[in-house]
């Protein structure tokens, strides 16, 4: 999994304002219906209730997971334990050979892309079949998704006509409703033929034992009901303690994520029925390292509603790819140093304005912005911080400051450079990245001190 | 194959290390009121959310008048053949519907599911302020309904009409889930859609482009 900042993607975003303009457009439109849905509630009340759910299921997270296995296990489930994202892959390839699969049919699930299923699964002969919609589009374009809750938002209708042209050879259309049916036709068959489903978990009950997964196409209703064998993949934060607890996030989920009062489909499984096999892959992969810190504990409260990157103003322009892993937005710049490590994704809380957005606008009330400066800290005294190129350029202007005469050479070198830079276009390494979407204001021809030499 | 349940396990009793003694009270659940309305108000809004969602609502008398209603709509929908769920009222309705292929889903494959031109189910409960229908289906077959067939239509008595996601509109939910019943509780709400592409909503994504509720009001004899 790649993780690191991904500074070309930033660049590719800049130099397509085309495809930015869409996104935030589209974003902003989410964030407008959020905050109408907000309104029709008492949300507050609402998101401190949600808070304080979530805070007692992470502060009893042991005994809740083994109170659920119980449950789910009563009801004809088989638990099955992952403390690595390898062994959450093994358990699930196990499965599909044991049942003889060569398909997998596929809803929408994060940890699915934080452990790069897909991939693992292609590699084992097994066809990974993606249908959600936005993970379709991404699936056969060959990228990942840039939202949690809109895969493929960066795209245009026109980028999706062309590419259902290309790889399912319709004729090219640009109407979204064409597009859905032709994807809806072909992942029908797909259905059909899988002989295992597998979704991602929005709340695990553990009184009860039973999973609620959201969603609004119906893919997640039939990827869990037409193959003989489902599966579902869960974070271990996904546990909530009690079935009265769900109507809470029921009313906050869909509103936060979508603008919706209530998702389409709210599926709430009850066990295997006769004829039918199911399991349930409950993955660490790191989560316990943000379970370990107090400082990011809370991280884990999150429902993956993608609202802190709607109003993101990093994300909205940069996009979601930037972030290089499966999380994007304030919540990946969070969790994704953690889950994949700071020598890996270190510069990610970085990537933030701290302008407390995402806080204001999270349904459980995380208090990311916090988390953000507490990991920057964590990141600089780990030397994961910055690339050793800017590091040795702070150096050397800690160099240069440490006297005026130094000082005063090494201002007039940089004006003379800029400007020798500004004319010809040009300037090297990262300076060069920065500049190649900004213009560099013309350096002035003499220092303030010398101009005041001369005329006072 | 489950070795890791120890590992997982001892890692998060590790990481909460530091709340060990402490004493963290379960929130007290936040239970919503279920206001006194008339039961055609709360019809009244139910038809209005169901239909912001591109769903149709309709009142009907009783369970002739509801089969009358119902031919109609799936005429209007050229519906030739229907899949009906195990469940009694559903059952009732479709035998009193007259010049349909109606079918028990139970004795359905998926392949002929999938080719049903409509799904019959019942609602246990019916949520006004979201247009929604709470559905049980303990069994493989049933479970496909809402999604499989073109055309969803679901039948309900009256006195599962609730204001809102409440301990008692949520009852069927919660006997089905601390009983033995196996299979799915689904809340529907509306026709299946997406909105992946530029945010243009679409109906009939992949489950039923056309959702109706038909809500019955007299209770029949003897109930």
């Amino acid at each position: 999994m790649t993780t690191a900042f991904d500074r070309k993607e930033v660049a590719r975003a800049f130099q397509h304002p085309s495809a930015s303009g869409v996104l935030a457009s589209t974003l902003e439109r989410s964030v407008e219906a959020a905050h109408r849905a907000h309104d029709q509630v008492e949300w507050e009340a609402l998101r401190s209730a949600a808070h304080d759910i979530k805070a007692y299921a992470i502060a009893n997270l042991d005994t809740l997971l083994m109170q659920f296995e119980t449950q789910f296990t009563a009801r004809g489930g088989t638990v099955l334990w992952a403390p690595t994202a390898s062994d959450g892959v093994a358990h699930l390839l196990d499965i599909c050979r044991r049942h003889g699969a060569t398909s997998v049919v596929k809803g929408k699930s994060m940890v699915s892309e934080e452990l790069a299923i897909n991939e693992h699964l292609a590699s084992a002969g097994i066809e990974p079949v993606e249908t959600d919609l936005g993970e379709y589009i991404i699936q056969l374009a060959g990228q990942r998704p840039s939202h949690i809750v809109g895969p493929a938002l960066h795209l245009s209708r026109q980028d999706v006509g062309k590419l259902f042209a290309t790889k399912l050879g319709i004729a090219y259309t640009e109407d979204p409703e064409a597009l859905m049916l032709a994807a809806r036709t072909r992942l029908r068959a797909r259905y059909m033929q899988a002989q295992v489903g597998m979704t991602g978990v929005n709340f695990a009950v553990a009184e009860t034992g039973t999973i609620a997964v959201i969603e609004n196409e119906g893919n997640g209703g039939l990827s869990s009901s037409v193959p003989p064998v489902h599966v579902f993949l869960m974070g271990i934060e996904k546990v909530i303690p009690r079935l009265a607890d769900l109507p809470i996030f029921l009313r906050i989920l869909a509103r936060a994520a979508t603008g919706q009062k209530i998702s389409t489909y709210t599926h709430h499984f009850l066990g295997a029925e006769p004829g039918k096999t199911i399991y349930c892959i409950i993955v660490d992969a790191n989560r316990t390292k943000l379970l370990a810190d107090p400082k990011t504990r809370e991280s884990l409260y999150c429902i993956r509603c993608g609202a802190c990157l709607n109003v993101c103003p990093i994300y909205r322009r940069a996009g979601g790819f930037a972030y290089g892993g499966a999380y994007a937005g304030p919540i990946g710049a969070v969790i994704t140093p953690q889950l994949a490590g700071m020598e890996r994704a270190g510069e990610l809380p970085f990537v933030s304005t701290l302008c407390g957005a995402c806080q204001d606008e999270c349904p459980v009330k995380i208090d990311l912005p916090h988390q953000l400066v507490y990991l920057r800290h964590k990141a600089v005294d780990g030397g994961h911080a910055r690339s050793s190129v800017i590091n040795r350029g702070i150096a050397m202007w800690a160099r240069a400051m440490q006297d005026l005469s130094s000082y005063r050479r090494s201002v007039a070198w940089l004006r003379r450079a800029a400007a020798i830079g500004r004319g010809v276009g040009w300037y090297p390494g990262v300076l060069g990245a920065w500049a190649r979407n900004r213009t560099l204001p013309q350096p002035p021809k003499q220092s303030f001190k010398e101009w005041w030499e001369r005329t006072r | 194959m489950n070795d890791g349940r120890a590992g997982v396990l001892s890692a998060v009793r590790e990481a909460l290390e530091d709340l060990r003694g402490q004493v963290h009270e379960e929130p007290v659940p936040r239970e919503f009121d279920e206001p006194n309305e008339e039961p055609k108000e709360l019809f009244r809004q139910f038809a209005t959310e169901l239909g912001a969602l591109q769903g149709a609502a309709r009142l009907v008398h009783d369970r002739a008048a509801c089969a009358a209603s119902l031919s109609s709509y799936l005429r209007e929908r050229n519906v030739r053949s229907i899949a009906v769920q195990s469940s009694p009222l559903a059952q009732e309705i479709a035998r009193l519907l007259d010049g349909f292929d109606v079918s028990q889903a139970v004795a359905l494959d998926r392949v002929a599911l999938e080719r049903c031109d409509c799904a019959l189910l019942e609602a246990r409960s019916l949520l006004a302020d979201t247009g929604s229908a709470i559905v049980i289906m303990d069994n493989g077959h049933d479970r496909m309904l809402p999604y499989l067939p073109r055309t969803c239509v679901i039948v309900a008595n009256i006195a599962s009409l609730h204001a809102t996601l409440t301990p008692q509109s949520l009852a069927c939910i919660r006997d089905a889930a601390t009983s033995d019943a196996r299979g799915e509780a689904l809340i529907v709400s509306g026709p299946s859609r997406t909105a992946d592409i530029e945010k243009v909503l679409v109906l009939g994504a992949h489950g039923p482009q056309a959702v109706a509720v038909f809500t019955i009001e007299a209770q029949p004899a003897g109930t």
